[in-house]
C-alpha cells in the first residue's frame, strides 16, 4: 500500500500530505482537546500506520500532534437557546389551575362533608405532581459508547428517566390539599366569602405554577450566560420578588373578581350600601381577610417556587406546615381569619427566607 | 493469595457477568481467593460465578449518597488538594500534581468519607471556578460557565466517587488486606487501586481490552456537554490513565495495537505483557461444510464506522464476476437509520436480491456457518473479538488491514486497504475462485485463532504474572513485613537448602511476613516469599513447600515448579 501511495504521489504532485489529512479531518481538528483525541478520530477513520508514514510521520501520534498544532482551536458554535417551552408551560398552569379549583368547587357546591372533602383532596394531592415535569435522575457520567461485547450492535445501558410519582411531591400535594380544604371545612364564618376567597385562591396556583416555571427559566438562562457564581447570584436577585409579586397581583384580582361576582350573586343582608359594585366587591372582604388571602398566596407560590428548584421537600414541609401551625392556632382558640394570618404568616416569612437563600444558587437551577 | 478484581460495571452484564472473562479467570485459578470489586454498580441481580469469595458494589452512579459534610477546618484541607488535583487538569504546567492531590484526597476520604458530600458543595464549585479561571489555565476555545462549573463539579464527583467507598483498610474486605490488586478494563476502576497502592503498598496489574481512555476520546465526541467541560474531562481521564500506567506493576494490553496506545500514555514498556483475550468459543468444532452458493458472510454493528457501505460496493464488484454470489449482512443496526441507508445503495448498486440483511444472528457460529468466506470491510478494529471468532469457524477471513486485524489475522487471511472496494473485491474473488486457497487459509486461521486465543494460555500468563509481582513486593510497607524493628524485609537472605533442611524449624522466625491478622501455616518460612505459602489455602503443606522453594530460585523457578523442587532434593 505504501508503494501505491508513492506512485500516486508521483504522478500527481502534491504539496503536502498533511494538509490533504487536514482538510478531510478539520472539524475532528478543530473540536478536538487533544491530539490524543486527534488520533482515535484519525483511527476510527480508517487511517492507520501507512496514512502516518505518507504524510512523513513515525505513527499516528505524532501526525495528530502536528494537527494539533496547526489547526486553530475553534469550540463548536453555541446552540441555540431552547425555545420558550411555552406549550409546557400553559398546560403545567391549566392543569394546576384545574385540579386545584375543581375540588374546591365541588366541596363548595356540595357542602364540607368528609364524604365529599376526601375525594376532593385526591386530585389536589396529585396536583404537583402531575404539573411538574418529571425529575431528570442525575445519570452516569458520559462514558464511551457501551458496546455490545460481540460487536454486533448496539447494547446501551438504558437510561432511567426519574419519576414524577415521588413521596416528596405527593406531600407537598398534600399539604396543597390541606391549605386549600382547611377554610372551606372550618366551620363558622362567612361561609360563601370564604368559599369565594378559597375559589380565588384555587384558581391562582395556576398562577403559582406558571411564575415558578417563569423563575426557573430565567434562572436556567442566566445559568448559560454568567460568567462566575457571584455574578448569577447578582442576576438571580431580583426574580423571587418579580415571581412573588406578579403570583400576589393575579391573586389580588382573582379575588377582586370572585368578591365581585359574590356580591352580585349573593349581596351582603342588611340595610342597603351605597356605592357601585367594585365598592361594594372591595368592601366585601374586611382587612384581616386580604390579608389572610396574601399569606395564602404566599403559601402557594413559594413551594411551588421551591418545587420547581428542586427542593420538593422543603415545599411539602412548607405546604404541610401553613394548615398545620393555622390548625394549631385554631385548636388554642383563635378565630379562623387571625389563626390563618398568624400561622400561615409565621411559616410563609420562614419560607420566604429559605427561597431568597435557595434561588440564588446555581444549584437550584439544573 | 487474595486476589481483588476491580472492574468497572458500565459494560453489558454479558462481558463481566457469569461466563465472563472476569469468571472464567476466577473459576481457572481457584488456588486464589478473588473478590470482586465493582467500580461503577448498578446493583443488579446478576448471576454471579461461585468462584467470588465476596463481590462489592457501591452504588456510584445516579443520586449522591448521604453523608455529612466536612467541617469548616476539613473542608479546607479538602479544599486544597481538589486545588491541587483541579489545576493539574487545567494548568499546562502542573500536571504533575495529579497524582498528589489525588492521593491526598483518598487519604482525606479514608480519614471521614466525607468526599461526595465536599464535591457537591458550594466550597467544591467555588474552588473549581477560581482555578479554572485563572490567567494561564488552558481553556483557549471557550471561558467556563456557570453551567460547566456546575455540570463538570458534577461529574468529578461521581468520578471520585470510588476513593470514599468502604474499602480502604487492613481488616476483612478492605484492600489493605489483600496481596494485589488487578484492575480489569482500567479507568475509574483504577481509582481504588491507586488509593489501595498508595495507602497500603498493594501492587496492581491492570488488563485492558479495549482502552479506556480511547473510549472516553471517542465518547466524548457525542456527548452533551460543552467544550470546557469535555476537555476538563478527558483531561482527567488522560492524567488518571497516566497515573495508572505509571503506578500499575504490570500492564497487560489485549493487543499489541492497544500496547502502541498505552505506551504513548507513559506506559514502560519493561512491564507491559500483551495478554489476548481468551475466548471459549476455541473449544468450538470447526464450521460444517461451505454452502453450495458462494456467499460472503459480513458481521458487525451496522454504522458508518464499520463500513457496511464498502461492502456493497465491493460486493457489487464480486457479482459482476461471479452473478450466483451472495452476501449475508450479519448485526444490528447501531447508527439510526444506516440500515436504511445500506439498503437503498444494494438496491441502486442492483443488489438487492442477493444481499441478505440477516440481523442479529442465532449464535455467531451459525453466522460463519452459512458464508464461504467471512469478509471485514471496517475502517477500524479495536478488539479482536470478532475477528477471532471467525477465524475460530475454520472459514477464510477477508479483513481491511486496520487496527488489531494485521496482528490477529496474520498471514492466515487476505488483508486489504480500508475504503478500497476493488482491493476488497479482488481479495474475495481470489478466494471464492480458489477452493483449495481457501480451506488452507481457513485452517491456519483457526489454528492460529486457537492459539491465540485459548483460555487456558491467559490463565497461565495471570498465574505468572501474580506470582512474580508478589515476589517482587515481598512485604508492604504497613503489613508488618518488615519484623519488629521495621526493618526492610531481606528477601533472598538464605539459602534456599535452609528452608529444607531442619535448620529452621530451630531457628526462631524473625518476624512473620503474613502481616496481622494472616495467621502462618505450620510450614511458613520466615521469609517474605512465605506469603506464597498462603496460595494453597487447602492445608496442602507440600504445594506450599513447593511454591515457597520455587520462589527462592527467582522467576525462572516459578515456572517450572516440580524441576526445581527435584533439583533441590
Amino acid at each position: 500500500m505504501a508503494g501505491g501511495a508513492a506512485v500516486g504521489g508521483a504522478g500527481r504532485p502534491v504539496g503536502d500530505p498533511v494538509r490533504e489529512v487536514m482538510a478531510e479531518h478539520r472539524a475532528l481538528c478543530e473540536r478536538a482537546v487533544d491530539p490524543l483525541e486527534i488520533a482515535a478520530g484519525l483511527e476510527e477513520a480508517g487511517l492507520g500506520p501507512e496514512a502516518a508514514a505518507r504524510c512523513r510521520h513515525a505513527d499516528l501520534f505524532s501526525l495528530a500532534e502536528e494537527l494539533y498544532a496547526r489547526v486553530p482551536r475553534r469550540p463548536p458554535a453555541p446552540e441555540p437557546p431552547r425555545g420558550r417551552e411555552r406549550a409546557a408551560a400553559v398546560r403545567a398552569t391549566l392543569t394546576a389551575a384545574a385540579l386545584a379549583a375543581l375540588p374546591c368547587a365541588a366541596v363548595v357546591a356540595f357542602g364540607a362533608r368528609w364524604t365529599v372533602l376526601l375525594p376532593a383532596a385526591v386530585p389536589l394531592a396529585l396536583a404537583p405532581a402531575l404539573a411538574a415535569d418529571p425529575a431528570a435522575e442525575p445519570g452516569p457520567p458520559h462514558t464511551g459508547p457501551c458496546r455490545a461485547a460481540d460487536g454486533l450492535g448496539p447494547a446501551r445501558a438504558p437510561r432511567r428517566a426519574g419519576s414524577r410519582w415521588r413521596p416528596a411531591a405527593l406531600g407537598y400535594g398534600l399539604g396543597l390539599a390541606a391549605l386549600l380544604l382547611l377554610p372551606l371545612a372550618a366551620p363558622g364564618g362567612d361561609r360563601p366569602l370564604t368559599a369565594a376567597l378559597v375559589l380565588a385562591g384555587a384558581v391562582s396556583a395556576g398562577a403559582a405554577e406558571r411564575a415558578a416555571h417563569w423563575s426557573r427559566q430565567v434562572g436556567r438562562g442566566h445559568l448559560g450566560a454568567a460568567a462566575t457564581l457571584a455574578e448569577f447570584r447578582a442576576r438571580m436577585r431580583p426574580v423571587l420578588p418579580v415571581a412573588v409579586a406578579l403570583h400576589l397581583a393575579v391573586l389580588a384580582v382573582l379575588t377582586f373578581a370572585a368578591l365581585a361576582v359574590l356580591t352580585v350573586v349573593a349581596p351582603r343582608p342588611g340595610p342597603g350600601h351605597g356605592g357601585g359594585l367594585l365598592h361594594l366587591a372591595a368592601e366585601r372582604a374586611g382587612a384581616a381577610q386580604w390579608a389572610a388571602q396574601g399569606v395564602l398566596g404566599l403559601l402557594l407560590v413559594l413551594p411551588a417556587l421551591l418545587a420547581r428548584c428542586g427542593r420538593t421537600a422543603a415545599a411539602a414541609a412548607g405546604a404541610l406546615a401553613g394548615p398545620a401551625a393555622t390548625l394549631g392556632l385554631l385548636a388554642l382558640g383563635r378565630t379562623g381569619p387571625t389563626a390563618g394570618l398568624l400561622g400561615g404568616g409565621a411559616v410563609a416569612a420562614g419560607l420566604l427566607a429559605y427561597a431568597w437563600a435557595v434561588l440564588g444558587r446555581a444549584g437550584s437551577h439544573r | 493469595m487474595r486476589v481483588a478484581l476491580l472492574t468497572e460495571g458500565a459494560r453489558p452484564p454479558s462481558q463481566r457477568g457469569a461466563g465472563g472473562w472476569c469468571d472464567r479467570l476466577a473459576e481457572g485459578l481457584p488456588e486464589h481467593g478473588f473478590e470482586l470489586y465493582l467500580v461503577t454498580g448498578r446493583g443488579g441481580a446478576e448471576r454471579r460465578s461461585p468462584a467470588w469469595r465476596g463481590v462489592r458494589e457501591p452504588a456510584l452512579w445516579g443520586r449522591r449518597p448521604g453523608g455529612r459534610s466536612p467541617g469548616a477546618l476539613r473542608s479546607r484541607q479538602y479544599a486544597r488538594a481538589y486545588e491541587e488535583l483541579v489545576s493539574a487538569l487545567v494548568m499546562p504546567g502542573e500536571r504533575a500534581g495529579f497524582g498528589a492531590g489525588l492521593y491526598r484526597l483518598a487519604a482525606l476520604a479514608r480519614e471521614d468519607g466525607a468526599l461526595p458530600a465536599f464535591l457537591a458543595s458550594v466550597h467544591a464549585r467555588r474552588t473549581l471556578e477560581r482555578v479554572w479561571r485563572l490567567p494561564g489555565a488552558d481553556t483557549s476555545a471557550g471561558r467556563p460557565l456557570v453551567c460547566d462549573v456546575l455540570v463538570a463539579a458534577d461529574l468529578l464527583e461521581q468520578c471520585l466517587r470510588p476513593l470514599s467507598a468502604p474499602w480502604y483498610g487492613t481488616g476483612p474486605g478492605g484492600l489493605g488486606a489483600v496481596d494485589l490488586c488487578h484492575v480489569v478494563g482500567g479507568g475509574l476502576a483504577a481509582l481504588p487501586a491507586l488509593a489501595a497502592r498508595h495507602l497500603h503498598g498493594v501492587p496492581f496489574v491492570v488488563t485492558e481490552h479495549g482502552l479506556h481512555l480511547r473510549e472516553q476520546y471517542l465518547g466524548y465526541r457525542a456527548a452533551p456537554y460543552r467544550w470546557p467541560v469535555r476537555a476538563l474531562l478527558l483531561a482527567f481521564f488522560r492524567a488518571l490513565t497516566e497515573e495508572t500506567y505509571r503506578q500499575a506493576a504490570v500492564l497487560t494490553p489485549g493487543s499489541v495495537h492497544d500496547q502502541q496506545w498505552q505506551r504513548r500514555c507513559g506506559a514502560d514498556p519493561a512491564r507491559t505483557r500483551v495478554v489476548y483475550e481468551g475466548t471459549p468459543a476455541v473449544t468450538r468444532p470447526a464450521a460444517g461444510p461451505e454452502p453450495a452458493v458462494p456467499t460472503l458472510v459480513w458481521a458487525g454493528a451496522l454504522e458508518p464506522g464499520r463500513d457496511t457501505e464498502l461492502m456493497l460496493h465491493a460486493f457489487a464488484q464480486v457479482r459482476a464476476d461471479l452473478p450466483q454470489a451472495r452476501l449475508v449482512i450479519h448485526g444490528e443496526e447501531a447508527a439510526p437509520g444506516y440500515r436504511a441507508h445500506c439498503a437503498a445503495v444494494a438496491e441502486r448498486l442492483g443488489l438487492a436480491a442477493a444481499v441478505d440483511f440477516a440481523g442479529r444472528p442465532g449464535s455467531l457460529a451459525e453466522a460463519w456457518a452459512g458464508g464461504t468466506l467471512a469478509v471485514f470491510s471496517a475502517l477500524s478494529q479495536r478488539s479482536p473479538r470478532l475477528l477471532a471468532d471467525a477465524m475460530l469457524s475454520g472459514r477464510a477471513v477477508v479483513s481491511t488491514d486496520v487496527g488489531v486485524a494485521r496482528e490477529v489475522v496474520g498471514p492466515t487471511g487476505l488483508l486489504v486497504p480500508a475504503r478500497d472496494p476493488r482491493a476488497l473485491a479482488g481479495a474475495c474473488l481470489a478466494l471464492l475462485r480458489d477452493e483449495e486457497r481457501r480451506g488452507r487459509l481457513g485452517l491456519a486461521g483457526r489454528l492460529r485463532a486457537q492459539e491465540r486465543f485459548a483460555v487456558e494460555p491467559v490463565i497461565g500468563a495471570f498465574r505468572e504474572i501474580y506470582l512474580e509481582l508478589v515476589s517482587q513486593y515481598p512485604a508492604f510497607p504497613d503489613g508488618g513485613g518488615g519484623g519488629a524493628a521495621g526493618e526492610p524485609p531481606r528477601p533472598f537472605a538464605r539459602p534456599a537448602e535452609y528452608w529444607l533442611a531442619d535448620g529452621r524449624r530451630a531457628a526462631e522466625a524473625p518476624g512473620g511476613p503474613g502481616g496481622p491478622g494472616r495467621p502462618g501455616g505450620p510450614d511458613n518460612p520466615g521469609s517474605p516469599d512465605g506469603r506464597d505459602g498462603h496460595a494453597g489455602r487447602d492445608g496442602r503443606a507440600g504445594a506450599d513447600g513447593a511454591d515457597g522453594l520455587a520462589d527462592e530460585g527467582g522467576d525462572a523457578g516459578a515456572q517450572e515448579r516440580p524441576g526445581a523442587l527435584a533439583e533441590v532434593v
